[in-house]
């Protein structure tokens, strides 16, 4: 297997009326690595995520999963595709795009019922899912009957139940309370403990250092600006403010 | 395209602003009339969420053998020829109901409301058309420009009249009872039993989830409206506004279509309708004694309703 | 439009379930075919789309308020097929959840405002619109004559399914058991308020949405032919023989009973207005009294009747299309 979870090599991304919403971007990340995609909104990241997660495939360059190629024509493959699916995982930003099921308990059995596992290995890990973020009592709701913190909880656990290696969320913490901000980061500190690789798209600068260990910068021309350690990027005013992370004001440049 | 958030329409219609006299109420009642029926959408679906989880009779029930049955019934209700018949489903109905838990008076109410505002005034002149003996009559009167018109009300016309009636209250009741005693996630797992096709369940269970979706999105357009709204609009503004956001409703239900699209694919849906969710059926002794009941019930009462005879 | 439960007869209801399954199966055979797995979540995302704007009350000139089907709207924007799939999943939940149409009508329903209502809306929509560069007003025109046609046809067809209910489901004594009102009353009340009100409304909603999109998201207009690619307007005529076909078979189907009837009780039961509102429904069928041509069997001159009227409609069509068509 593979050290590196993703490689990248000058990836660009344009949708189909042409306009562009990444350019050259180079990245590497190793398994069991955290790291943060740092930028305003419109920058790519969440795009970026979503090429990651083999849902957009790149216009230009070229990207690996685990020393595979990632193209539409490798996940036309089944057994590539089956693979992919179980490893990585994708945490979306609009919860209610993820939780399409008429209960929380079908929702989290959606990923294992795809991958063909049986009736009663999904009972038992829907089950499980359950009790790990302590949501058992909501498993006969319907997902439009939760709050946006549950809602962000089952989409999480919809993902997780699937065990998959590398995670990848697009800000997990948006509109959460800081309760549920805590327990979600609970839960991620416990699942890289046990090796798992977590890529976050974010410009929540509050939490990115809980969640990540290192980051890429995007700014507004949809192209990586920056690498490198978290705690030494997210000292670098002039940076936060080229990628439109900070407010000129808050951080006393005029 | 994306689905996050939902940009505000421009409030373009401020710049045409019109202060025009007249009815003070009347402008608005589009506007109030249809965050109203939101409203009510959204809490009918809550309150049958709510009496489906109440213990009662009906709710211990297996789902498929409720459909099963439910749908026999509304066949038998069909058939019947006889006022006297339908009347006595009706009853029956209410008193599976009662044993279920379900408020009367609201049931009544629902159904009332329902039936007799549109079946009931639909009805009233058949009573006068329809030809046959007569029961009661009133005139002759003269309407300007017609010649002497007696009006007479008919033994058939009431006859077919309280037909319409009950058989339209009847079968509005049976369904209200299925749907407010069984969950809906589980109510359209167990329509397989009906054989509807996997794939067809699954887009009616993603569209009952995402009608609330859009149907809040659609309350705050019509909510942010009401709020921005300092003059009266005319008509054509108004109507205007209601196809903007109409479209603007389509456009965001299509990028929120993409969205859902991309989250099954990340979960690993390869385009195969997989059978979904748990087995939550379990058939008890209790289900076979319900759904002879149901059946020597359906039977008898077209049985009777023969033997009043088919005129 | 939403027949209830108990207004249509069991027969009824069997030969218009039996009308749709057709068109359901077709219509997911050929989605699938456009969408793959796109399939269920657009399908799912546009039912709720079709729900949600039926509840939308919609100013009326005169001060009161109607509502849109939508049905036009969604197959232009997505082609006729995935149309019809999102209109009945709407039915279906409305029925269900809101007693908002019948269960055992569902197929009527189904039959009437989500197959031919979109089919009719479509094609005109495609006569009208053909080979116009997407930003032309032929799109807004189409649509909203579309539209009026559509809704027409739908009410048309309605009218009809109820207006045949005393002739052919009675009892001896000549009660009506289901839908008491015959053809002479219901298809008056019915086109009357389509033809004047509903279908004005269905237009003017449809083209204006239709200008909206033009303006602010052409994109999603340029949708359906990237699915269907571009495709032949002969289905169109298919469609219409399909349609033209329909009518009487819907009729005959319904009609378990026709060879027990002699003419003198057709005749009879088609009188069903009283006399003294004789005055009154002369004014409603002026050239064509009743329905019925003079000396033809009834029920051919209801065939007859569907398809002098289909292709009323469509040399209309054909020549408003040829006519805008030209620059």
């Amino acid at each position: 297997m593979s050290h590196w979870a993703f490689q990248g090599r000058g990836l660009a991304f344009s949708y189909p009326g042409g306009t562009p919403a990444l350019e050259e971007v180079d990245l590497d990340i190793a398994v069991g690595e955290r790291v943060a995609l740092l930028g305003a909104n419109g920058s790519g990241k969440s795009t970026l995520l979503k090429m990651l997660d083999a849902l957009y495939f790149a216009t230009g360059g070229e990207l690996l999963a685990f020393g595979h190629p990632l193209t539409e024509e490798a996940m036309a493959d089944d057994a590539w595709a089956f693979s992919f699916r179980r490893r990585v995982g994708l945490v979306f930003q609009n919860s209610d795009v993820q939780l399409f099921s008429p209960t929380v308990w079908d929702e989290i059995a959606f990923g294992p019922l795809q991958l063909g596992l049986s009736h009663e290995v999904i009972a038992e890990r829907v089950q499980a899912m359950l009790a790990r973020l302590g949501i058992e009592k909501l498993a006969d709701r319907p997902p439009h009957r939760l709050s946006g913190g549950e809602q962000k909880k089952v989409a999480l656990a919809s993902v997780l139940v699937l065990e998959p290696g590398v995670l990848l969320l697009d800000e997990p913490t948006a509109s959460l309370d800081p309760r549920t901000q805590d327990a979600l980061l609970d839960i991620l500190r416990e699942m890289h403990g046990a090796g798992g690789t977590i890529i976050t798209a974010t410009h929540d600068l509050d939490v990115v250092s809980e969640l990540a260990d290192r980051a890429y910068f995007l700014d507004e021309t949809h192209r990586i600006v920056h690498e490198g350690p978290i705690d030494d990027t997210l000292a670098d005013d002039g940076l936060l403010l080229r990628c439109n992370l900070a407010r000129a004001r808050a951080v006393g440049v005029r | 395209m994306s689905a996050q958030g939902i940009a505000p329409l421009p409030p373009v219609f401020l710049s045409r602003l019109e202060a025009r006299p007249g009815s003070p109420r009347r402008r608005r009642d589009f506007l109030a009339k249809t965050i109203a029926g939101f409203s009510q959408a959204m809490e009918n679906a809550l309150l049958a969420e709510g009496f489906s989880r109440r213990g009662g009779l009906l709710q211990g029930l297996d789902p498929r053998l409720k459909v099963a049955a439910g749908a026999v019934l509304l066949v038998s209700a069909a058939l019947v020829r006889h006022p006297a018949t339908l009347a006595g489903l009706y009853v029956v109905v209410l008193l599976l109901a009662a044993a279920s838990h379900l408020p009367l008076g609201w049931l009544l109410k629902r159904v009332g409301v329902a039936v007799l505002l549109f079946t009931g005034a639909l009805a009233l002149p058949a009573l006068f058309l329809t030809p046959g003996r007569d029961l009661l009559s009133f005139g002759p009167v003269q309407p300007a420009g017609f010649g002497p018109l007696t009006l007479a009300i008919t033994e058939q016309g009431l006859r077919t009249a309280a037909l319409l009636i009950l058989r339209a209250s009847v079968s509005v009741l049976l369904v209200t009872l299925l749907v407010f005693t069984t969950p809906w996630a589980t109510l359209l797992k167990s329509l397989r039993v009906l054989r509807v096709p996997q794939f067809f369940v699954l887009v009616l269970s993603t569209t009952h989830r995402y009608i609330f979706l859009l149907l809040r999105t659609a309350n705050d357009m019509f909510l942010a409206r009401e709020s921005r709204r300092v003059g009266r609009l005319s008509g054509t503004d108004n109507r205007r506004w209601a196809a903007r956001a109409m479209g603007h409703l389509l456009v965001h239900s299509y990028g929120l279509s993409e969205e859902v699209y991309l989250a099954m694919l990340s979960r690993g849906f390869r385009g195969e309708v997989t059978a979904q969710g748990r087995e939550a059926f379990q058939w008890q002794s209790r289900d076979s004694w319900a759904a002879v009941a149901a059946l020597a019930f359906a039977v008898a009462a077209v049985s009777i309703d023969a033997m009043l005879g088919w005129r | 439009m939403h027949i209830p439960d108990g207004y249509l007869s069991p027969a009824t209801c069997v030969a218009f379930y039996a009308a749709s399954a057709p068109f359901w199966y077709v219509a997911a055979q050929r989605t699938k075919r456009f969408l793959t797995g796109r399939m269920v979540p657009l399908l799912s995302l546009l039912s709720a789309f079709t729900f949600v704007i039926m509840l939308f009350n919609i100013p009326l000139p005169g001060g009161t308020t109607g509502h849109a089907v939508g049905g036009t709207l969604l197959a232009v924007v997505l082609g006729p097929w995935p149309a019809l799939l999102g209109v009945t999943v709407a039915l279906v939940i409305q029925a269900l959840l809101f007693g908002d149409g019948g269960i055992t009508a569902l197929g009527a329903n189904s039959f009437n405002m989500a197959i031919v209502l979109p089919m009719v809306g479509y094609y005109t929509y495609r006569l009208i619109s053909r080979n116009a560069p997407v930003t032309s007003s032929r799109h807004v025109v189409g649509a909203a004559i579309g539209a009026y046609l559509g809704l027409n046809a739908a009410a048309l067809l309605t009218a009809l399914e109820l207006g045949m209910q005393p002739l052919l489901f009675h009892s001896a004594d000549g009660t009506p058991l289901y839908a008491p009102y015959g053809l002479g009353v219901a298809l008056p009340v019915m086109m009357g308020s389509h033809l004047l009100v509903a279908g004005v409304l269905e237009a003017l909603i449809t083209g204006l949405v239709i200008a909206y999109l033009q303006r602010a998201h052409q994109p999603l207009l340029s949708l359906r032919e990237k699915w269907e690619g571009t495709h032949s307007i002969r289905a169109l005529w298919i469609a219409l023989g399909a349609l033209i076909l329909m009518a009487p078979l819907g009729l005959l189907a319904s009609g378990v009973a026709w060879g027990e009837w002699s003419a003198d009780e057709l005749e009879q039961q088609l009188g069903f207005v009283p006399a003294g509102l004789a005055a009154l429904s002369n004014l409603w069928s002026a050239p064509l009294p009743d329905y019925s041509i003079a000396g033809i069997d009834a029920s051919l001159g209801y065939v007859l009747l569907a398809v002098v009227g289909v292709g009323f409609a469509a040399l209309i069509t054909w020549g408003l299309g040829r006519m805008l068509a030209r620059p």
